[in-house]
């Protein structure tokens, strides 16, 4: 039978983490599922950190990785058959809607292609590269969320980025000749 | 390096999570529920590792688990519920044709709206093969063509977390139609709800599989629905839990009254 004083303390750490890890969960959730029912797979996530807690570990980052680990779960879990085995995959937004973040105004990467691109990748590949790029995860930290040693997730992630430069390079272009005269007649 | 810096920047403008939300009330009111339940651990799944048990095909869809304090036990409880599956049944009771079709209605709806999204045209052509019950709770198993079926397990009592359910969904990978004694299993295993255990197992039998029934050491013969080329049956408890590798042992008996016993895995 707990005291009192610890059932505090556990309240008191759970709530600590809940906090701080809240808002990355629901969006490490809706990048890999339907957004219209994150807030409700974020629960079922906590609830399990809830009762996991002593596991948990104490640096936050650390921290952060092992609970995106329990979500990567608790989505994986909740497909059927053979689905369940496979890597989770990732959405990217409409590529229409969105302006590139870097300010750098001649990308190099069309995001319609990159989105293309991404499409044609595995789930796997999608899986490595989203942990790296969107919750931007160290290999250490990624590969305790796959449960995998770091090694093996840097030989991932390397095939991973050779699978979407190559896929990017085999989208048809625009004829570049035509590009040019347009943008000579612009300046 | 340039490039992959390149990519790494357009990417996360395309990222598909919402940054401007203000989850606040929701975190707020989950938080609330979280900590009001018993701590005890379950099969939940932990960090980078397949939960213990198995937990094939089952999704906790349509909302947060139900959470109760530990008071509700011994006292009347708000958010009603048949929180220990105290008025579970052995065999099951049927329904009537009207209660049937509603259930059926509940559980597409149920599962449209979570999970079972990117399926709805094949939930909407389902028809409800199975609906039973057991004590309080109902469970319904939808079938449509190409094997396509979708079971869901709800308690009727619950109120404030109505929205609990046990289920599952999809398509068969390798679906054929059952031969005449065939009785093959789609989902086999345990899981949890909330702190509650419980094993099911259904799937298809054929034509001449008049009944399907298992030996539980904690609640003696249980015995499953047949009906329509499919089968169901669940009891509280973990039973289930090593169907993955071991198998579970079934009673089947057929139309000429032979019976046998066979072993399901998945």
């Amino acid at each position: 039978m707990s005291s009192p004083s610890r059932v505090a303390d556990r309240e008191r750490t759970f709530r600590t983490v809940y906090e701080a890890l809240y808002a990355d969960v629901l969006r490490f959730v809706q990048r890999r599922a339907n957004p219209d029912h994150a807030e409700d797979v974020v629960a079922d996530v906590f609830l399990v950190v809830w009762r996991r807690l002593d596991e948990v570990p104490a640096r936050h980052e650390d921290a952060r990785a092992w609970v995106f680990g329990v979500a990567r779960n608790t989505l994986l879990n909740a497909r059927r058959g053979d689905h369940r085995r496979a890597a989770l995959g990732l959405r990217l937004a409409d590529a229409s809607t969105r302006a590139p973040a870097s300010g750098e105004a001649d990308l190099v990467v069309s995001l319609v292609d990159l989105r293309r691109a991404w499409g044609a990748l595995s789930g796997a590949h999608q899986e490595v590269l989203g942990l790296c790029v969107f919750e931007a995860l160290n290999a250490p930290q990624a590969a305790a969320v796959l449960g995998i040693s770091p090694v093996a997730f840097r030989l991932r992630l390397s095939r991973a980025r050779r699978a979407l430069r190559l896929s990017l390079d085999h989208i048809p272009r625009p004829d570049k000749a035509a590009v040019m005269h347009e943008r000579s007649t612009t300046l | 390096m340039t490039r992959t810096r390149d990519i790494t920047a357009a990417l996360r403008s395309l990222d598909a999570a919402d940054g401007d939300f203000d989850p606040a009330q929701q975190a707020r009111a989950d938080l609330r529920h979280i900590l009001a339940s018993d701590p005890v651990q379950t099969s939940a799944p932990s960090s980078g590792h397949r939960a213990r048990r198995t937990r094939r095909r089952f999704a906790l869809a349509g909302g947060m688990v139900a959470a109760v304090t530990a008071a509700a036990v011994t006292l009347p409880s708000l958010a009603g519920g048949d929180k220990a599956f105290a008025t579970w049944t052995r065999v099951p009771g049927g329904m009537t044709a009207h209660e049937r079709a509603e259930a059926g209605d509940d559980c597409r709806a149920r599962q449209e709206g979570g999970a079972g999204a990117e399926y709805a045209e094949d939930l909407r052509t389902a028809e409800p093969v199975i609906a039973e019950r057991r004590g309080v709770w109902t469970t319904v198993v939808l079938a449509g063509p190409g094997g396509f079926s979708a079971l869901c397990i709800t308690d009727d009592s619950a109120h404030l977390f109505s929205k609990g359910m046990i289920g599952s969904l999809g398509p068969s990978a390798s679906y054929t139609a059952p031969e005449p004694r065939d009785v093959v299993a789609t989902d086999l295993g345990s899981g949890a709800v909330g702190s509650r255990e419980l094993s099911l197992a259904a799937g298809t039998a054929g034509s001449d599989v008049a009944g399907i029934a298992f030996r539980s050491r904690d609640h003696g013969r249980v015995a499953a629905t047949v009906s329509n080329g499919r089968f169901a049956l669940w009891l509280p408890g973990d039973e289930f839990q090593d169907a993955a590798g071991d198998g579970v042992e079934f009673e089947v008996t057929y139309r000429d009254g032979s019976t046998d016993t066979i072993v399901l895995t998945l």
